[in-house]
C-alpha cells in the first residue's frame, strides 16, 4: 500500500527523480569528503582571519615595544606567540602576514588563469601556427624551474610584493595553458561545437560559451593547485628578500627575519612557518577532494 | 630509438634558444645601466660612456643578444659585472655543488617516496595508508626553507648530529638533502601510490593472483613495471625541480653552489651571471627530462616497440615512394 500511494504521490516522484546539477553534484560528492571538509573549514577560517584581520589582531603589525623585545610564547600574557626582535607581537604579524599571504595567492593565481587558460584555450582551438607558436613560448616558459622563473622576473622587476605578485603570477602561466590546451582539445571537436558553428556562431563566442564551461574541471583543480603553490613561491621569494620588504609581515619575510634568532627564539620561525604548512595543507587537502569530487570515474 | 633521441636532442635547441631570449630580454630591461653598476655609482659619466661602448651596451638589443648567443655557442657567457671574470668559469665552479645536491636529494626523494608509496598502496584504507597519506600531504605543503630550518633545529641545534651548515665533507650533505629530499619524497610518494592503485586493480593482476604467484612477485613483476612510467616522470620531473629549490635550500645551509651565487649575482644586479646560471640550468632540466624520455623505453618495451614501428612504417613509405 505504502509503495503505491508513494508512486501515485507526485511529490515523492519528482523528489526520486529530481536531477543534481552539475554543480550540485559535485557539491555533494565534496562534502561527503571528510579530508576536503576539513581543509574548507581551515581556508574559510584562515580567510575569515586575513579579512578581519584589523579587528582581530591584537597590535598593529609594525607597533613596537623594545622592552618586551624576545618574549617567548606564553611569558607574557598579551602576547601569546610571543614577541620578535623590535617587540613586536607575534600572533598580530601571523595575523596580518594571513592577509599578504592569502592576497598574493589569490592575485597571482588569477594572473596565471586567466592569462594561461586564454593562451591555453586559444592554441587548442585555432590550432596550426597559432598554437604552435604559443606552447613552443610555454614550452621556454617550463624549460626553467618555476622558482628560479619567479626569481628571475622578481629580479627584473625588483623587491616588493606587486612585483613578487606579478612574478609568482607569470610563473604559473605556463602549467595552466598546457592543461587547458589539452582540455580544449578534447572537446573542441565534440557535436555541439560543430552545431555551433553550423548556427554561424563566432569562435569568441564558440570559446567563451560553449567550450570554457566544459573545460572548467581542470582548470578548477589547477586553480587550487596553482594557489597552493603561489603561497609557497611567494613566501620562498619573501624568505630570499625578493617579495615583501620589511614592515610588511609576509609569513616568509617573517622566517627569514626569525632565522637570525633561531638557536634562542625557535618560535620566531616555527609559527609563521606553521601558518605557511596549515594554510597551504587545507587549500591541497581541498584541492585533491575537488580533483576526486569532478573526477567521472569516481562517481560512484 | 637513437634517432628519436638524436631528434628530441634537436627540438631541445629552439627551447634553449627561447630560453637565452627570453631571459636575455627580461634582465635587458630591468632597471639599472649595467657600466654605472660596474664602476659604481660615482663614477664620472665620460667613464661609464666609455664602458658602454666598450661593452656594446649602445648596440640595439637584437644585435647585443645575437652577440651574446655567438659569445654562449663559442663558450663565453660574457664577464661578471662584480669581479670582472669570465661567468662561465665562475658559474661552472659552483654547478657540481648544485648538481650533488640535487642528485642527493633525488635518492633520498626515491629512497623514502617509493617504498612508502608502495606500502600505502598495497594497504589502501589502512592506518598506515591513511597515515602516510597524510604525512605526504602535510610534506607537499611545507615551504623548502623551513623544512630545513626545523632540520636545522633539531639535528644541529639541540641533538648535535649533523653540521648546520657549510660544504666540506659528506657529512655537510644530509640535511640539505633531505630538505629538498623530504619535500620531493611527499610528492613521489603520492604519485606511486595512486599510480600502483590504478594497476593493482587491472585483470592480469587478478591473473596473476589466480596462477598462485606470491604477493611480492606480483607486485615487483607485474605491478611495477606498469606502474613505473608516471613515476618515472614524476621523479626525472622532480630531479630537474630540485635544481630551483637548491636555490632555496644552498641560502638556509650556507652552500656555495650555482643558486646562492645567482641569488647574491641578482641581489647586486650582476646580470651575465644571472643569465649564464639561468641558461645552465635550463639546459640540465631540459636534459634531464630528455633522459627521462629515453628511460620510458627500458621501463615500459610498448613504448619502445612503438618507437620501432614508426621508424618501420617510415622506411615502409620511403620504399613504396621509390
Amino acid at each position: 500500500m505504502n509503495t503505491s500511494s508513494g508512486i501515485n504521490n507526485p511529490s515523492s516522484l519528482k523528489k526520486v527523480f529530481k536531477k543534481r546539477s552539475q554543480s550540485k553534484e559535485v557539491w555533494h560528492r565534496l562534502k561527503r569528503n571528510k579530508l576536503a571538509v576539513i581543509g574548507i573549514v581551515i581556508l574559510l577560517l584562515m580567510t575569515l582571519v586575513a579579512v578581519f584581520a584589523g579587528w582581530l589582531a591584537p597590535e598593529g603589525y609594525d607597533a613596537q615595544n623594545i622592552k618586551i623585545a624576545l618574549k617567548a610564547p606564553g611569558v607574557l600574557k598579551d602576547h601569546l606567540f610571543g614577541t620578535d626582535s623590535l617587540g613586536r607581537d607575534l600572533l598580530s604579524r601571523i595575523i596580518w602576514g594571513a592577509q599578504v599571504s592569502l592576497k598574493v595567492g589569490l592575485i597571482a593565481t588569477s594572473i596565471s588563469a586567466i592569462a594561461g587558460s586564454i593562451l591555453g584555450a586559444v592554441a587548442g582551438y585555432f590550432g596550426g601556427k597559432l598554437d604552435n607558436i604559443i606552447m613552443r613560448c610555454m614550452d621556454v616558459l617550463l624549460a626553467i624551474p618555476g622558482i628560479l622563473l619567479a626569481i628571475a622576473i622578481a629580479a627584473t622587476l625588483g623587491s616588493g610584493m606587486t612585483n613578487c605578485i606579478i612574478a609568482v603570477g607569470i610563473s604559473g602561466i605556463a602549467g595552466f595553458a598546457r592543461i587547458v590546451r589539452s582540455a580544449v582539445l578534447s572537446v573542441r571537436d565534440q557535436e555541439y561545437i560543430e552545431a555551433a558553428r553550423a548556427i554561424n556562431a563566432t569562435n569568441t563566442r564558440i570559446l567563451i560559451k560553449h567550450i570554457f564551461p566544459n573545460v572548467m574541471a581542470p582548470i578548477i583543480v589547477q586553480v587550487t593547485l596553482g594557489f597552493a603553490n603561489a603561497i609557497l613561491q611567494a613566501a620562498s621569494l619573501s624568505f630570499l628578500g625578493l617579495g615583501a620588504q620589511v614592515p610588511i609581515p609576509d609569513w616568509g619575510a617573517l622566517c627569514s627575519a626569525g632565522r637570525s634568532y633561531i638557536r634562542d627564539y625557535s618560535y620566531l620561525v616555527t609559527m609563521p612557518g606553521l601558518a605557511i604548512m596549515i594554510t597551504v595543507f587545507a587549500v591541497n587537502l581541498f584541492g585533491d577532494g575537488l580533483r576526486d569530487a569532478l573526477d567521472p570515474r569516481l562517481k560512484k | 630509438m637513437t634517432k628519436y633521441f638524436l631528434k628530441r636532442l634537436i627540438s631541445m635547441i629552439p627551447v634553449l634558444l627561447g630560453v637565452t631570449l627570453f631571459i636575455f630580454l627580461i634582465l635587458h630591461f630591468a632597471p639599472g645601466d649595467p657600466a654605472r653598476v660596474m664602476l659604481g655609482e660615482f663614477a664620472p659619466q665620460a667613464d661609464v660612456d666609455k664602458l658602454r661602448e666598450t661593452l656594446g651596451l649602445n648596440q640595439p638589443v637584437i644585435i647585443q643578444y645575437f652577440q651574446y648567443i655567438w659569445g654562449v655557442l663559442h663558450g663565453n657567457f660574457g664577464m661578471s659585472y662584480m669581479t670582472r671574470a669570465p661567468v662561465i668559469d665562475a658559474v661552472l665552479s659552483r654547478y657540481p655543488a648544485t648538481m650533488i645536491l640535487a642528485g642527493t636529494s633525488a635518492v633520498v626523494m626515491v629512497a623514502i617516496g617509493l617504498p612508502i608509496g608502495i606500502i600505502s598502496a598495497t594497504k589502501q584504507y589502512s592506518f598506515m595508508d591513511r597515515a602516510t597519506t597524510t604525512i605526504g600531504l602535510i610534506g607537499v605543503s611545507m615551504p623548502t626553507f623551513w623544512t630545513g630550518m626545523l632540520l636545522v633545529m633539531l639535528f644541529a641545534l639541540k641533538l648535535r648530529f649533523l653540521p648546520a651548515g657549510g660544504y666540506k665533507t659528506p657529512l655537510y650533505w644530509i640535511l640539505p638533502a633531505f630538505t629538498i629530499g623530504f619535500n620531493a619524497a611527499a610528492i613521489c610518494m603520492r604519485m606511486t601510490r595512486s599510480s600502483l592503485l590504478e594497476v593493482i586493480r587491472s585483470d592480469y593482476i587478478r591473473t596473476a593472483r589466480a596462477k598462485g604467484q606470491t604477493e611480492q612477485k606480483i607486485l615487483m613483476h607485474h605491478a611495477m613495471k606498469n606502474a613505473l612510467v608516471p613515476i618515472v616522470t614524476v621523479v626525472g620531473l622532480q630531479l630537474g625541480l630540485n635544481l630551483g629549490g637548491a636555490m632555496v635550500t644552498e641560502a638556509v645551509f650556507s652552500i656555495p653552489g650555482l643558486g646562492s651565487y645567482m641569488l647574491s649575482a641578482i641581489l647586486s644586479r650582476d646580470y651575465p651571471v644571472v643569465q649564464g646560471g639561468v641558461i645552465l640550468i635550463a639546459t640540465t632540466f631540459s636534459l634531464v627530462n630528455l633522459l627521462v624520455d629515453y628511460i620510458y623505453a627500458f621501463v615500459d618495451p610498448r613504448i619502445k616497440s612503438q618507437y620501432k614501428a614508426q621508424s618501420k612504417k617510415k622506411m615502409r613509405k620511403e620504399d613504396a615512394a621509390a
